[in-house]
């Protein structure tokens, strides 16, 4: 009998987890929600195939979780369950290129101070390439359903941390109901950041980068000193098992990526710069101010998810007063503000033209945007085949998943999204999304009144709660912070207190003058520091569960800060 | 055995003095007091004209006279200055000199209290007349500062002072103002990431701060004229600004905040001088109109904005002056008031023009701080308060030759000085 | 087969070409009063620079075709102004983590957006040393640039043939940051010393273990095992090896003279003090043993280590032989340099070209570029400041700054807005009211525990 091998074991123990998954469709379902058979047939809508190939009158099928068939005369098997889809629209399921979707900020990742600041360890450094996203992922994250209903079936989702924070994985969007489930590839990418450790090294970008050129040296000669033992030990130092190192080996052979979330034009080409030295493949993430980058992106074949977030347009106010100056001024700054404006919403029109494929990146968008952003962009410029493929086939490709993902082909994975009209239409609403092989069934609203600006419906004194358990953080220049902020209701407004991650330990502080009015949240805490006692002022807006806004220092500066509301608590 | 120590500590006491004296060499240079004719001189009086060669007599710390053709009466001490020439002292209108002995070290810092509201501190008590750099100074023809209090909303009573004396009273030059912070819409620095709308809040409560307290400022002196009121020094201190008898330092730099400011001093009829007024050139037509006399600088400083023409800043004072606004310059300085000349300088070559900006260092802070009949001109009656120069003195290779404050003769050295005298040619040099 | 390899080749040198090379100008700046600093004052002179080097500077030159030309008549021509220490254009300043960082480089975070640049162009400076911060007693690298501004390519900012240069710094920054801010080594001026001392001696160690496995590895059938790399260590060594210059922010006489004894125990001849407010007090010693001293004019006080200095500074340091340069250390202070310079007339009756030098050629040297520029010279690079009077004078107006031959201020032509980037949403344009403070941070520091930049 063959012996069970380590690796021979865990393929079993796969397997094993496969079937467990698969048997629990085979329970009752006492709610009545999962499905009644995994055949579908989506029968003569107008399918786009691929950017730029549409087919009329043409069924799809899907089977398990695959497109079987796409065509106009395809036999429709007894157990499926048929969809009459002569007015729909089907297109591929988007891919987000780059986002964290579902992922989970880790507990106490704040600030940390490294026991001797001189000589961190790598996790203190923010250096945790090993770590995967998928131990971070909630599969119970309503961020899967907010993106999929926007259109997407599938991202690449990459884990919180700082410079190096672990490596990325590409998942379905589907309600899977386990992470393993989720993954189509998992652990495929490098992620990496220009977020320094605070007070500890490497705490900017001086740090960082030359952090990267250690690491991809001792990384190459880890390598060397393993092979060394391997091809004959006798004589030879014990290589340590680096873990960190270990990670590297995959991309010193080019066979994964690094993922850089370079939004900036100075991030984006330090980015480059350390590809240029150090040879990895790269992809450029969340670009936002990539135009001038594109000679040294094409001639390093670098790939680029550009971000779907767009600056926004705010009308031109009138020049307060009878200020002469002010009109004539305001005039001369408005015209350069719209000039820089252009630049921004026309960067996936400028990379169109610059022949390179692109797709894009969810991570600092919100997802109900996705469609006016779009608009955006092709009113600037950006074509629709190119747009549909920057959604679709281009991420497929970047990602290396071409042969599963992009296109409504016989044989790919069943991600798609349904349309009522032609997505790029104004009027087109999303009635299904099948996401791998999942169906989901969306609403379809009566054509809106026109409204004045983009449909922002929320009536200006609505209030929202703000009782509960927000989870912040806030990028200082000693670096970021974070920590929770609990809200409760008392007799008359509210009572809260602030918890802040510090390496020291955390930290609580009450928080005053707790605001809640309209879409603003405001606060007051006081701290105490080296015997003088700060005023912290927060404020900002809410938007469902997330709170944007600012906290003022008083002398010592103003930052931003970010906060989400974390519904289990 | 007790009565016998005692007896020897005494002698001791007495005797140290005696002893340390005993080990002293050389002499240090002291201001001196006297009758000083200054002589074969080009005159710029500043007020009335130049005197292409006359005399200036000093005595009893005034300018006894000046003229083509006097003569040295006797006893004088004449001083043949041979083609130099002499100007006024310069008034640099805005400094911590004196407040602030080493910025890092806050035990030497004097310039802002605790509190937001304390109009009622007192500058000129915590004024070090033995500050290193007052020596430092005067040595470059500053002879007058305006020392600052800071911080809050009003951070208390600034005071003009003459760079001479060993007491505050004696150091006195006559001008005392409230310093008041006018709300800003500015942002403080690079690091104030507030957004717009956040820092108009922050202003606005401000501003509603400000105006309560001049109201209660206002209801104190009503209530001071008919009776005893409590003891408040804060109300008291303002009541004097509502009555007019005390002028307020309103420091204010961007523009809209100027325009914001001119109404409310026309609003609260108060006596106001505009401080910093960095942004003034934007606004100049208007503070004019307002007749507001301006304490701006430094002129060695950035543009306010990126937006803004490199030159802003050098170019403010001159910008305002042409638009018919009473400007004086400040350096903002604690160590180095001595660029103010270098700061006038500046505002000359973009704009101002010479004669403008040397009246912006000497008769216009004089006028605006109500002081023209002592200082600001070479004029008979005034104080004996002027530099001698081998130059233009905004130029630095212009050597500054003497300096008079108050009628004395100020020593021309300072332990910059000495430090050059000791260690130019040190010894030993580099082998023992 | 030769054809193809022989176009492969072509399109990549064209390639490379597009990448390293700059904009390089020709001009001829005509009439004016040329000040070369190395070879005296020139009346009614010429100056003819083509592809960005000064060919010919003679009376009554002619333009060669397509030349154009500059009427400098009634003005003064000198040297483009060199900063031997400033911290403009640079997004991050201290590593400030740890007691030594020499593998990091402020060539990596260079700007080339920031307005800054501009303004150092309209103070007739071409050339600035992007240093790193003082918060570690050796710091990182730092970058030497040229003021190419209008580019959005920091590659495009740097001085390609400049010679590495090092931050250090002694004293209350080093000791404040990681002695009272982190409670490690160093708290006093002997743990700045020792700190020193110990990534010397290490870095010796670790140049010979490595020495020790290129030896072994060139041998038949051995099999090394490399040695971890720390480029931190190999910076070091490199310092050691005499290819990097230190450039040390210093205050004190004791610390100064430490340093100096420490290189010399290490063999270490390429060093440059920074600020050096007491440099007087051992002036001897900084001429004999140093590359110079770079200093600020007038300040002092600021700090309790600057408490006892003088202005005359600079002033004796010249007059003791030691090769001495006026920096500016402020983005304020950067645009006029040249009165920074004039200052040493008053304090210490340096002679025009003396005074000059202390922007020009001196700063030069210490950053190993004197062969290339700080100087009006047949040869040299075609970096220039014109300006409308004799620039030690305080009513002196910046008019022109070229360099490469290439003109980056023209106070004539260039428009008031000179931003490169603008905020695409920033309907307000921030107002600031205390960018030009050099203390910018100081007092952030005990409420973020570090100094993000501490450059005073």
């Amino acid at each position: 009998m063959k012996r069970f091998t380590q690796k021979s074991w865990s393929k079993w123990l796969m397997l094993l987890a496969f079937l467990g998954y698969g048997s629990v469709y085979a329970q009752s379902d006492s709610n009545g929600e999962s499905p009644v058979t995994k055949t579908y047939a989506f029968k003569n809508a107008t399918v786009i195939q691929a950017p730029g190939k549409s087919l009329s009158k043409t069924t799809v099928l899907v089977k398990n979780g695959v497109i079987s068939a796409v065509g106009t005369s395809v036999q429709i098997p007894p157990d499926a369950q048929v969809i009459a889809a002569d007015s729909l629209y089907i297109y591929a399921g988007f891919i987000d290129g780059l986002n964290q979707t579902g992922v989970k900020r880790p507990e106490n990742q704040g600030r940390v101070r490294a026991e001797n600041p001189a000589k961190p360890t790598y996790t203190e450094s923010g250096v945790t390439p090993q770590v995967s996203v998928l131990e971070q992922v909630d599969f119970k994250s309503a961020q899967l359903e907010e993106w999929r209903k926007a259109g997407f079936t599938t991202a690449h989702i990459v884990p919180y941390g700082r410079m190096l924070p672990g490596s990325g994985s590409v998942v379905s969007l589907a309600a899977h109901g386990a992470v393993d489930a989720m993954v189509l590839k998992g652990n495929n990418s490098m992620y990496a950041q220009f977020t320094g450790a605070g007070g500890t090294y490497p705490s900017n970008s001086l740090g960082i980068m030359a952090m990267w050129r250690d690491l991809y040296k001792n990384a190459q000669l880890s390598w060397e000193h393993q092979n060394l033992y391997k091809a004959n030990p006798s004589g030879i130092e014990r290589p340590i098992n680096d873990q960190v190192l270990a990670s590297f080996y995959p991309t010193l052979n080019k066979e994964r990526g690094v993922v850089f979330n370079a939004t900036g034009l100075l991030e984006a080409k330090r980015a480059l710069d350390l590809q240029k030295q150090l040879g990895f493949p790269l992809i450029l993430g969340n670009l936002k101010e990539g135009w001038t980058l594109i000679d040294q992106i094409k001639a390093s074949n670098t790939k680029v998810f550009l971000s779907l977030a767009l600056p926004e347009k705010k009308e031109a106010k009138k020049a307060d007063g009878d200020a002469a100056w002010l009109a004539s001024e305001k005039e001369a700054r408005n015209e350069r503000i719209e000039e820089a404006y252009k630049m921004y919403v026309a960067q996936a029109a400028t990379f169109e033209k610059a022949g390179i494929k692109f797709g894009f990146a969810g991570i600092d968008a919100k997802s109900g945007d996705l469609k006016k952003n779009l608009k955006v962009m092709m009113d600037n410029g950006l074509s629709e085949t190119a747009a549909l493929a920057a959604l679709t086939t281009n991420p497929a490709e970047i990602l290396g998943m071409s042969n599963q993902l992009g296109t409504v082909e016989a044989g790919k994975l069943a991600n798609l999204m349904i349309s009522t009209a032609p997505y790029f239409t104004e009027d087109a609403q999303i009635k299904y999304m099948m996401a791998d092989g999942m169906l989901y069934e969306y609403e379809i609203k009566a054509p809106a009144k026109k409204t004045n600006g983009n449909g922002n419906g929320n009536a200006s004194n609505a209030s929202f709660d703000p009782a509960g358990t927000w989870d912040f953080t806030s990028p200082t220049p000693m670096g970021e912070i974070n920590g929770k902020m609990v809200i409760e209701k008392a007799a008359s407004g509210y009572t809260g207190k602030m918890t802040v991650n510090t390496p020291e330990g955390s930290s609580s502080e009450d928080m005053t003058l707790i605001k809640a009015e309209g879409d603003k949240l405001s606060f007051q805490i006081n701290q105490s520091v080296q015997g003088m006692t700060i005023t912290l002022n927060v404020s900002g807006t809410v938007s469902g569960t997330k709170f944007t806004g600012n906290m003022d220092t008083g002398q010592f500066g103003a930052f931003p800060i970010s906060a989400t509301k974390n519904p289990g608590l | 055995m007790n009565k016998m120590k005692k007896i020897l500590y005494s002698l001791l006491v007495a005797l140290c003095p005696l002893l340390a004296f005993g080990q002293i060499d050389g002499e240090t240079p002291k201001p001196q007091a006297g009758t000083f004719f200054l002589t074969n001189a080009k005159i710029v009086t500043v007020t009335k004209g130049t005197i292409a060669k006359g005399s200036v007599l000093i005595q009893d710390g005034k300018i006894a006279d000046v003229g083509a053709n006097l003569t040295a009466p006797s006893g004088a001490q004449v001083i043949d200055l041979n083609g130099l020439s002499i100007y006024p002292g310069l008034i640099d209108s805005g400094t911590s000199l004196g407040l602030v002995e080493v910025g890092s070290v806050p035990e030497t810092n004097d310039n802002v209290e605790i509190g937001t509201v304390s109009p009622q501190m007192q500058a000129l008590t915590a004024v070090n007349p033995n500050s290193v750099a007052i020596p430092v100074t005067r040595v470059s023809g500053v002879t007058t500062v305006i020392a600052n209090p800071a911080g809050g909303l009003f951070p208390g009573t600034a005071a003009l002072i003459n760079l001479v004396g060993y007491t505050p009273d004696q150091m006195y030059a006559g001008f005392k103002g409230i310093v008041m912070n006018f709300p800003s819409s500015a942002r403080r620095s690079n690091f104030d990431r507030r957004t717009d709308a956040q820092i108009k809040e922050a202003a606005d409560k401000a501003m509603k701060n400000i105006n309560d307290l001049m109201d209660k400022a206002k209801l104190y002196a009503d209530i001071d004229a008919a009776t005893d009121v409590r003891y408040y020094p804060e109300m008291a201190a303002l009541a004097e600004v509502v009555k007019g008898n005390t002028t307020l330092l309103i420091e204010v730099n961007a523009a809209a905040d100027i325009l914001e400011a001119i109404k409310w001093v026309q609003e609260r009829k108060v006596k106001a001088i505009f401080t910093g007024v960095l942004e003034g050139w934007r606004v100049a037509d208007k503070i004019a109109a307002a007749g507001i006399p301006v304490v701006t600088g430094p002129m060695l400083g950035m543009p306010t904005r990126g937006s803004d023409r490199y030159d802003k800043a050098y170019a403010n004072p001159g910008l305002m002056a042409k638009a018919g606004v009473k400007v004086a310059i400040r350096t903002s300085d604690t160590e180095n008031v001595r660029n103010l000349p270098f700061n006038a300088g500046f505002a000359a070559a973009y704009g101002m023009g010479k004669e403008e900006a040397l009246k912006a260092v000497t008769i216009n802070p004089a006028e605006i701080f109500g002081v023209a009949d002592k200082l600001g001109s070479i004029e008979k009656g005034k104080s004996a308060t002027l530099l001698v120069a081998d130059g233009d003195p905004f130029e630095t290779k212009t050597n500054i030759m003497h300096v008079f404050i108050d009628g004395y003769k100020i020593p021309m050295t300072n332990r910059q000085v000495r430090l050059y005298q000791e260690f130019l040619k040190r010894d030993p040099g580099l082998v023992k | 087969m030769k054809k193809i390899f022989f176009t492969i080749g072509l399109v990549l040198t064209g390639f490379t070409a597009m990448i390293a090379q700059t904009k390089k100008g020709s001009m001829l700046i005509k009439g004016g009063t040329v000040i070369t600093v190395t070879n005296g004052t020139l009346e009614n002179t010429d100056v003819l620079i083509q592809d960005g080097i000064i060919k010919q500077i003679g009376k009554g030159l002619s333009a060669p075709s397509g030349v154009k030309v500059v009427d400098a008549s009634g003005q003064f021509v000198m040297p483009g102004i060199i900063d031997a220490h400033s911290h403009i254009a640079l997004d991050a300043v201290n590593e400030a983590t740890s007691p030594v960082t020499a593998e990091v480089w402020t060539g990596d975070v260079i700007d080339p957006l920031d307005i800054g640049i501009y303004r150092a162009l309209a103070g007739g400076v071409t050339i600035s040393h992007a240093m790193h911060g003082s918060a570690n007693a050796i710091g990182g690298q730092n970058v030497t640039l040229k003021h190419r501004y209008g580019t959005m390519n920091p590659d495009d900012l740097k001085m390609q043939d400049a010679p590495r240069t090092i931050k250090f710094a002694l004293g209350e920054n080093p000791t404040r940051v990681h002695g009272r801010g982190n409670n490690i080594q160093p708290r006093s001026r002997m743990g700045v010393e020792a700190v020193i001392r110990n990534a010397f001696s290490e870095a010796l160690q670790y140049k010979d273990a490595w020495a020790k496995y290129n030896a072994e590895k060139g041998k038949k059938g051995a099999r090394p095992v490399p040695p971890k790399s720390d480029l931190r260590m190999q910076t070091l060594v490199d310092i050691l090896d005499g290819k990097i210059i230190i450039h040390c922010h210093s205050y004190r006489a004791d610390e100064i003279y430490m340093l100096i004894k420490v290189c010399q125990d290490f063999g270490i001849e390429k060093l440059v003090f920074q600020h050096t407010n007491e440099g007087f007090k051992v002036a001897p010693e900084l001429a004999k043993y140093t590359m110079g001293a770079s200093v600020f004019a007038d300040w002092w006080a600021y700090k309790f280590e600057v408490y006892y200095s003088t202005a005359y500074n600079a002033a004796i340091l010249m007059e003791n032989g030691v090769v001495t340069s006026i920096n500016s250390d402020s983005g304020e202070l950067i645009r006029h340099l040249y009165h920074e310079a004039g200052k040493t007339q008053r304090y210490g009756g340096l002679s025009d070209e003396q005074a000059l030098s202390l922007i020009t050629i001196n700063p030069a040297k210490q950053l190993g570029i004197a062969d290339k520029v700080g100087s009006i010279e047949v040869g040299k690079q075609g970096d220039i400041a014109i300006f409308s009077a004799h620039p030690l004078s305080v009513y002196a107006i910046p008019q022109m700054t070229i360099i490469d031959g290439v003109t980056y201020f023209d106070i004539k032509n260039d428009r008031d807005d000179m931003r490169l980037a603008v905020s695409p949403t920033e309907q307000v344009e921030p107002i600031f009211l205390s960018e030009h403070d050099h203390k910018c941070m100081q007092d952030t520091e005990w409420l973020f525990g570090l100094a993000e930049h501490s450059h005073e």
